[in-house]
């Protein structure tokens, strides 16, 4: 019983960091339904192998790639046929370009990664390298790829 | 305003749609955010298959191998789930072996001994992809012996300009299952255009199985959300079936498998929320049987996977859903439908209350997961019912008459996908993780007590298995050299004499 109290406040120690930036990512990635499936599916499967996952460096972005996989199959059948992102409500966000979610939706995975994580939550992109495990120069190609192609599909100017 | 300063106001606006999740529901098995039966879309079996197969190498630790494309990765040290193997003496034939008919399927109350597993001499080889065979981003669904020699179908996916995916029908022709040919045809993909608004739509396609009598090979899926039914005689020239019950455009409905009998041909899927079946004489006129033990209950849905016909009649399988209210989870449960004449259905009920079988009852830690995949194949003297479920686990059900049915111990380990008849045997598809997870296929005949695996040396999932000759062919589809797609390919199998 003692060690299943142990494990269980260990792992919701982790959970506790892990979550929100598992499931901010991943529903970046993948859109609020997937993404959420995702996290769950990722969560679920650490907290079933919890003693190897204490065992390694970056268990976020381990669970990462675990939820990106889960959910992958469904996403390359779904992703041409739903909008991966909400449209701008635009009574509440009139300055916000309508076509933002749709030019969002139309990046690369590992671009809209980038892009959302970064400038739509804040990370750093030593952050995100982390969560991707990519090295932080790749990440910066991928975040300026994704701006430009943003900035084409939207006609803004930088 | 800034793209920047846009980006941050439009993701608060996203973030507060997020629901986080509670610890609880984690630790609990309580996992949420899987769509409910309602909203729940056709999962093709290569799909179910490879998602079945992602999810079994996440369960070993096997994520990793999906995306160890960095080199600053840390590999998890999750160890395998291994599947005992007993030595036994390899078969000297160089076919397979021969044995007495399968003992009756009535399956003793005591406590039967668990099979036994070794390994089956056999060896695979994958069939290179050319210029000609073009399997690239296509997984195999089906192979059928048809056509100058055999038939394949599957689905392309093909990355399209806005980032998405798109599938469309793919087929492939071989005169021995050496040599295979992709067949370009107007009614695959968008060279169907001028067909109609709502035939050959880039994208919308999808091919799940096919058969043929001899005279007529077809292959079934669905397009642009709704049932489809692609016809040939010969394999090379391909014609999509319009018909009063099959009416091209959304329609809810699909096709997920197809068989042959005397009278013609017999599909199953779902239309709506309702397990379909859709009969044909020809191929050609498509009649959709409407019978109110194929329906969805008020709390679910049925959706039918596979079907087979037998002496007496036919049965189908596939799954029934519904939410729990309340609990953020859905419910699966096995559905079996049973028919005599392919019009009247009625439902074999998964736990029989007057005797008390087990019937169809899965094991206790199955019953409130996800059917992963339901397979149905008619040997010569019996039916055979697979149903893979969550991770790695998998039963086997036996029936002489499609109405009463018993469980068929089968060995611990991997999940069955898919199964087939090659000589006397009985063949599942499956995943192995002897020294690393690959592909397998998994065969037993007579009393079911011995069970040979044969798995090959890659990661991949078998789609399908046909016999050819003396050997095996396999379609389905392996994790590509690139380690992130999966691509479609097609092996042989030959048993080492």
């Amino acid at each position: 019983m003692a060690v299943d109290t142990e494990r269980t406040a260990s792992f919701t120690d982790f959970f506790d960091e892990a979550e929100p930036r598992l499931r901010r990512a991943l529903c970046v990635a993948f859109g609020r339904e997937l993404g959420l499936e995702a996290t769950a599916e990722a969560l679920a499967w650490g907290w079933e192998h919890w003693e190897q996952m204490q065992q390694i460096d970056n268990p976020i972005g381990y669970l990462y790639r675990v939820g990106r996989s889960s959910v992958r199959t469904e996403w390359r059948r779904r992703s041409r046929r739903a909008p991966l992102f909400d449209a701008v409500d635009g009574e509440r966000l009139p300055w916000v370009e309508p076509g933002l979610p749709g030019a969002m939706a139309a990046l690369s995975e590992r671009q809209r990664v980038t892009v959302g994580l970064v400038h739509g939550y804040g990370w750093t992109q030593q952050d995100v390298a982390d969560l991707l495990h990519l090295s932080p120069g790749t990440i910066k190609n991928h975040l300026d790829r994704g701006m430009a192609k943003l900035r084409r599909s939207l006609g803004v100017k930088p | 305003m800034k793209l920047e300063t846009q980006l941050r106001a439009y993701f608060e606006e996203f973030d507060a749609t997020l629901e986080p999740l509670e610890v609880e529901q984690v630790t609990l098995q309580q996992v949420p955010g899987r769509q409910p039966p309602t909203m729940r879309r056709a999962v093709p079996g290569w799909a179910v298959a490879v998602a079945a197969f992602v999810t079994l190498l996440i369960a070993i630790g096997g994520a990793g191998l999906l995306f160890n494309r960095d080199v600053d990765e840390t590999t998890p040290v999750t160890e395998p789930t291994t599947t005992t193997l007993v030595t036994t003496t390899i078969p000297s034939t160089t076919a397979p072996v021969t044995t007495a008919p399968p003992a009756s399927t009535t399956v003793a109350p005591e406590p039967i001994p668990a099979p036994s597993v070794s390994q089956a001499p056999i060896t695979w080889r994958r069939i290179e992809d050319t210029d000609a065979t073009r399997f690239q981003d296509s997984p195999i669904e089906a192979i059928t012996a048809g056509g100058p020699g055999f038939i394949a179908v599957g689905t392309e996916q093909a990355a399209t300009a806005d980032g998405g995916f798109a599938v469309d029908a793919v087929v492939w022709v071989s005169p021995d299952g050496e040599t295979w040919e992709r067949i370009d045809s107007p009614v695959f993909g968008a060279g169907a255009a001028e067909l109609g608004d709502r035939i050959g739509q880039l994208g919308t396609q999808w091919m799940s199985e096919v058969v043929t009598n001899g005279d007529r090979i077809i292959a079934v899926g669905y397009e642009d959300y709704a049932a489809a039914v692609w016809t040939s005689v010969d394999g090379y020239t391909w014609e999509r079936v319009v018909d009063d019950d099959l009416p091209p455009g959304t329609t809810d409905s699909y096709m997920d498998a197809v068989a042959t009998y005397e009278g013609g041909f017999i599909a199953v899927g779902r239309h709506r929320g309702d397990a379909a079946v859709w009969l044909s004489p020809d191929g050609l006129d498509w009649t959709e049987v409407v019978n109110d033990d194929l329906r969805g209950d008020s709390d679910g849905q049925v959706s039918l996977e596979d079907v087979a016909a037998f002496d007496g009649g036919f049965v189908a399988v596939g799954d029934k859903g519904w939410a729990n209210p309340g609990e953020g989870t859905e419910t699966y449960e096995l559905f079996l439908a049973f028919s005599q004449d392919g019009r009247n259905w009625e439902r074999v009920p998964v736990v029989d209350e007057l005797s008390g079988d087990l019937g169809l009852v899965l094991p206790p830690d199955m019953a409130e997961r996800t059917m992963d995949g339901v397979a149905v194949v008619a040997t010569e003297d019996r039916l055979f019912v697979s149903a893979a479920v969550g991770v790695g686990d998998g039963a086997l059900f036996a029936s002489e008459d499609g109405r009463s049915w018993q469980a068929v111990p089968v060995p611990e380990g991997p999940v069955q996908h898919f199964l087939g008849v090659w000589g006397d045997y009985l063949t599942t598809s499956l995943v192995t993780f002897d020294n690393g997870p690959r592909a397998a296929v998994r065969l037993t005949s007579g009393d079911m007590t011995e069970w040979l695996v044969a798995a090959i040396d890659e990661p991949a999932v078998f789609q399908t298995l046909v016999p050819l000759g003396s050997r095996l062919l396999a379609g389905g589809v392996y994790l590509g050299e690139d380690g992130e797609d999966f691509r479609g390919g097609i092996w042989i199998g030959t048993w080492d004499g």
